[in-house]
């Protein structure tokens, strides 16, 4: 129980983290980081030599695809947890040869 | 901390590629070797990579600087495995974001692999070993090794472009000190949520599969000590 708490605060403390920006600084525009160093490389006269194979996806698409990939790597953690905290490993064998011999 | 297609000049992405590219082979080979001889593992391997899919693809606003960056998501993979291995799962990502998501880019993979899965988890790997060492619990050690691999993801990656993007006045440390506005003060908020996302997911894994901390390198034996607990 005492372990529940501190995973809760936690949670709330990056919750906190995420909402405050948009609380203490709401006019700022948030946009990526990678992007403003790159317009400070621009601005010392730079030309990029080479250009995104695929060139710019629309903006709708690449907001799919980012779901996308935070979707898989969700998926894949869901399917962790839930193995490792069904189970311990030795049920698992148990489980498994227990299935065999049922089949 | 991805710096953009085209955007490093040719010799620094070439560099940075040499640098990178043989330890992402060894980590290949290492993450084969592996699996190959300990396939409880790839359960926990395959749980690493996932993080780095999931949190390099959320870019979070940060408290500071008023932009949106992105954690790297390496800290589990960092913790357990070391950088080699963390770097071929970054690989994997930073390609998928270059293709597809005119992230990163081909040229500049080598100097983003160095960053956020070489530099970043090498120092978090010797937190990890020296903070278990002195007996600090799972949750504290895993919060340092994740922010600080983030971190100094962001770091290096100002260098990177320091190094090739001196200053005309006061060269590449005014310009280190520039990037490193853009980039590291960003990180810090998120660096410390990205800390204790692993800490607490690090205990508990730590309470369902304390084995998961185990047992991880090839080299060693395998050994049943007893389950470490905080």
């Amino acid at each position: 129980m005492e372990k529940k708490y501190w995973y809760l605060i936690g949670v709330g403390l990056i919750i906190m983290l995420c909402v405050v920006p948009f609380i203490v600084n709401p006019d700022a525009e948030y946009g990526g980081a990678d992007d403003a160093a790159g317009e400070m490389i621009e601005e010392t006269g730079y030309t990029p030599w080479f250009e995104s194979i695929f060139g710019d996806l629309p903006s709708e698409t690449e907001s799919m695809l980012f779901a996308l990939q935070a979707a898989i790597g969700a998926l894949i953690i869901g399917f962790v947890l839930g193995r490792v905290t069904k189970k311990t490993p030795s049920a698992d064998k148990a489980e498994i040869s227990q299935n065999n011999a049922d089949n | 901390m991805h710096i953009m297609e085209g955007y490093l000049p040719a010799s620094w992405a070439a560099l940075w590629y040499i640098i990178a590219m043989p330890i992402v082979a060894y980590g290949a080979i290492k993450l084969i070797k592996l699996l190959r001889e300990k396939p409880e593992l790839k359960i926990t391997v395959a749980l690493s990579g996932a993080f780095i899919f999931v949190l390099s693809a959320l870019k979070l606003p940060s408290l500071v600087g008023g932009s949106s960056s992105h954690p790297t998501g390496t800290g589990l993979s960092s913790a357990l495995y070391g950088p080699a291995i963390t770097a071929v799962l970054s690989t994997i990502v930073l390609l998928f974001q270059a293709l597809l998501l005119a992230h990163g880019g081909i040229t500049s993979l080598g100097a983003n692999v160095f960053s956020m899965g070489i530099a970043g988890p090498a120092v978090g790997y010797v937190v990890y070993k020296t903070m278990r060492k002195a007996k600090f619990g799972i949750a504290p050690s895993m919060f340092a090794t994740a922010a600080l691999a983030d971190l100094v993801t962001y770091i290096v990656t100002s260098m990177q472009l320091a190094l090739a993007f001196p200053a005309d006045v006061g060269g590449f440390l005014a310009s280190f000190v520039d990037y490193l506005g853009i980039f590291a003060a960003v990180q810090i908020p998120l660096a410390i949520i990205e800390g204790i996302i692993f800490a607490i997911f690090a205990d508990y894994l730590m309470s369902v599969r304390p084995e998961s901390f185990e047992n991880c390198k090839i080299r060693l034996r395998r050994k049943k000590s007893a389950p470490e607990s905080d």
